[in-house]
């Protein structure tokens, strides 16, 4: 009897063993609303909940003169609020997340606050030019003369018609209207079938200077000295500062005729610097009937903007990683062509592509 | 004058010898009857009533229970298994006694005479069968009181009713007896049990009966007629109507509504009892309480999820076990109880109990959650005794 009591037990036990071997079914719980706003435009009301009545988070990136907008939108395929956050620090060539996050500066980026101008006559010697065509992140600006009146970074090629009827083509990185944090005058002379080059730091300390002509490398420091020959050659100029930034310049050289040198023209960046800067800066627009509404396009002086909080929320559709940030702000807005503003008023838990 | 001892010895031998007889008349029953007081007839039948009553209760006081410090013989033993003895002879030999009763029958048990005849003897070479949780072991069965036994009982002039086994008859009964009967005594036991029940749906409105079975296990004190009882079943109970919904929308970058639809198969539980009976002949009332946890089940579960973006859109159906959700584990059920012990170490009893947690999470269900769900368990229970060495 003792033995069947035994087996008993064990059955039972095993039973017991058998039955709490769990299988794991995930569940989805509900949850509250992740990305919202709430608001008051021009007198009327604006609400938006992501995934109610029609309404989604979109989260992306834009790229603005050459600058990243990191943007979110909010609201219907008819109506929604868009905010974007400038990208800054653009001179560094890398997008920094700590800087991103940590750097958003509660005040809107605004239209017309740069000037950036440049002649042919400010890095050639007109007297062998005959023609300058200026091409702007690929795209054909006009001849001789360069005005630039929207932050950005541009990448500006120089298109030289000497009077020989040569051709050459310059290209340099501009940065307008945003921060520069290390900047060089590089000074160069041929003669002979010689180039002579040095460098001379305006912002910044420099650490190093690589030179290279036609890609290849030929020497460090901040004084060059190199046979060119008679053709026009490329000579790139690697500036490292003590900050972390590099810099690269470009410029034209010609052992035997120096009138066709072309000099550094990205120096000039940091001649039209302004107080706007427009480094991590906020972007309102407001989409309603087919009307598109700016707050760059306001001074927005008095605009009140809260940032208070901005934490990791997770990847988008594309693989992107978002964050999400609760906003409050009161601002105006205005339209293309109209100098009439509009007062908009709301708080949001926003979304943003950030990476 | 005064009379010597010799005289008076020789005065009441002379007298002894002298021949007394007394001539009977019958005048002198009527001259008895007018000293005595007026008859009443109700006097009579108190004394008829009177008398029977303490002839059965004189009988029966060797039948009742003895408490377990007094049997240390067998014929207490015996005695103990009369309350199995079908019902006609039970009602003979084992009526239960008074505590005032008890008292009087103490006096006159005390004047018996303890005297052991032949047939006695031969009861104790008769070999017992095994009763289980319900008999003694043999070595004390049958056993008659040695000085030793005597003084460790202390009971020595409470031996009963020598004068039973004298009777042939009763003889013959308590040796039927002790083949049939079941002696309810102080001990321990196993038990194994297997149970099948019935139960409402647990959810409302439902007109539906889920069946459930299972097997089980427990230990069983006993304590004079008071059984108390421990132990659990592993229960399997199948359902028809079991069918929860749970929604779920999750907002992120716009929203996904998830559907669950759970349709329950079977439930797997570990169920607790703590009761206890008070037994009267083959009959045992029960009190007592059914704490189940729930442990796995078998449900068919299909999902839906319908997002706002197409690739969240899914609906697949999918058979699994040990999910439990929308169903509270822990369960409760007051049981009321009777058992009828077939056999010493067999019974067969009835439970029938009330859910009183809901076992639904409201949640999952359109309905509610049923709160009394009634249910009925029959089992069938073997008794394993087990003693302490």
């Amino acid at each position: 009897m003792r033995g069947i009591g035994k087996i008993g037990i064990i059955i039972l036990g095993l039973l017991i063993i058998v039955s709490c071997k769990k299988e794991k079914i995930e569940l989805q719980d509900s949850n509250e609303p992740v990305f919202t706003l709430n608001g008051n435009f021009n007198g009327e009301e604006v609400s938006y909940i992501a995934g109610d009545d029609g309404a989604y988070m979109n989260t992306y990136t834009s790229i603005v003169n050459g600058v990243n907008l990191y943007s979110g939108t909010i609201g219907t395929a008819n109506s929604s609020v868009s905010i974007g956050i400038y990208n800054g620090n653009l001179d560094f060539n890398q997008v920094v997340l700590q800087d991103v996050i940590g750097s958003i500066a509660p005040l809107l980026a605004q239209q017309n606050q740069v000037f950036f101008e440049i002649h042919a006559s400010d890095f050639l010697n007109l007297s062998y030019v005959q023609d300058v065509e200026w091409i702007v992140d690929g795209v054909n600006t006009g001849s001789d003369e360069l005005a630039i009146t929207e932050a950005g970074k541009y990448q500006v090629c120089a298109v030289i018609t000497y009077n020989d009827l040569t051709i050459d083509t310059l290209c340099n990185q501009l940065i307008i209207g945003y921060a520069v944090h290390a900047e060089s005058n590089v000074l160069i002379n041929t003669q002979s079938g010689n180039v002579t080059a040095s460098v001379t730091p305006l912002i910044g300390d420099i650490s190093d200077v690589f030179w290279y002509i036609d890609d290849n490398f030929v020497g460090n420091g901040l004084y060059f000295y190199q046979s060119v020959g008679n053709n026009t050659r490329e000579l790139h100029c690697k500036i490292s500062y003590t900050n972390g930034l590099v810099q690269d310049k470009y410029m034209l050289v010609n052992g035997s005729s120096p009138g066709k040198n072309a000099g550094d023209f990205s120096v000039l960046q940091s001649l039209f610097a302004t107080n706007y800067k427009q480094d991590y800066k906020l972007l309102v627009s407001l989409l309603k009937n087919g009307v598109e509404y700016r707050s760059d396009l306001i001074p927005n002086n008095s605009a009140q903007i809260l940032l208070d909080n901005i934490s990791y929320f997770g990847k988008n559709s594309n693989g992107k990683e978002v964050y999400k940030a609760d906003i409050s702000m009161s601002i105006e807005l205005g339209t293309v062509g109209s100098s009439n503003t509009y007062p908009f008023e709301f708080q949001t838990s926003f979304g943003f592509e950030i990476e | 004058m005064s009379w010597t001892d010799n005289e008076i010895d020789e005065l009441f031998r002379s007298t002894a010898k002298e021949e007394q007889t007394v001539n009977y008349k019958s005048d002198y029953w009527s001259e008895m009857e007018k000293l005595l007081p007026e008859k009443k007839s109700g006097k009579d039948l108190l004394w008829i009533m009177t008398s029977i009553l303490f002839t059965v209760v004189l009988f029966t006081a060797f039948w009742r229970p003895q408490d377990h410090k007094t049997s240390a013989i067998s014929i207490a033993s015996n005695q103990k298994n009369s309350d199995y003895v079908k019902e006609e002879e039970n009602d003979k030999l084992s009526e239960e006694i008074s505590p005032v009763k008890e008292e009087e029958q103490q006096i006159e048990r005390n004047t018996l005479i303890f005297s052991i005849d032949d047939d006695l003897l031969k009861m104790q070479s008769y070999q017992m069968p095994d009763y289980g949780f319900y008999s003694k072991p043999h070595d004390q069965m049958l056993q008659l009181d040695s000085p030793a036994n005597e003084k460790e009982s202390g009971m020595v002039n409470e031996l009963p009713t020598m004068d039973i086994y004298s009777n042939s008859n009763t003889q013959k009964t308590l040796l039927s007896l002790q083949e049939k009967a079941i002696m309810p005594s102080t001990g321990h036991a196993f038990y194994f049990q297997s149970v099948v029940g019935a139960s409402q749906s647990l959810i409302t409105p439902s007109e539906n009966i889920s069946g459930s079975y299972g097997i089980g296990a427990g230990y069983a004190l006993r304590r004079g007629n008071f059984v108390f009882n421990s132990g659990v079943n592993m229960m399997i109970s199948n359902h028809s109507d079991l069918y929860l919904t749970r929604t779920a929308k999750v907002y992120g970058f716009g929203s996904s509504v998830y559907t669950y639809n759970f349709n329950y198969r079977q439930l797997f539980e570990l169920e607790g009892l703590i009761e206890a009976g008070y037994q009267h002949n083959r009959s045992e009332f029960k009190i007592g309480i059914r704490p189940s946890y729930l442990m796995s089940s078998r449900v068919v579960i299909n999902s839906k999820g319908e997002g706002l973006n197409l690739s969240d859109e899914s609906t697949q159906d999918k058979q699994v076990y040990s999910f439990t959700g929308g169903l509270k584990r822990f369960g409760l059920k007051p049981t009321l109880g009777y058992a009828y012990h077939l056999k010493p170490d067999l019974e067969l009893g009835i439970n029938a109990g009330v859910q009183v947690i809901k076992r639904i999470d409201e949640e999952y269900v359109l309905g509610d959650s049923r709160r009394f769900a009634v249910d009925a368990q029959i089992y069938l229970r073997k008794n394993i005794s087990w003693q302490k060495k």
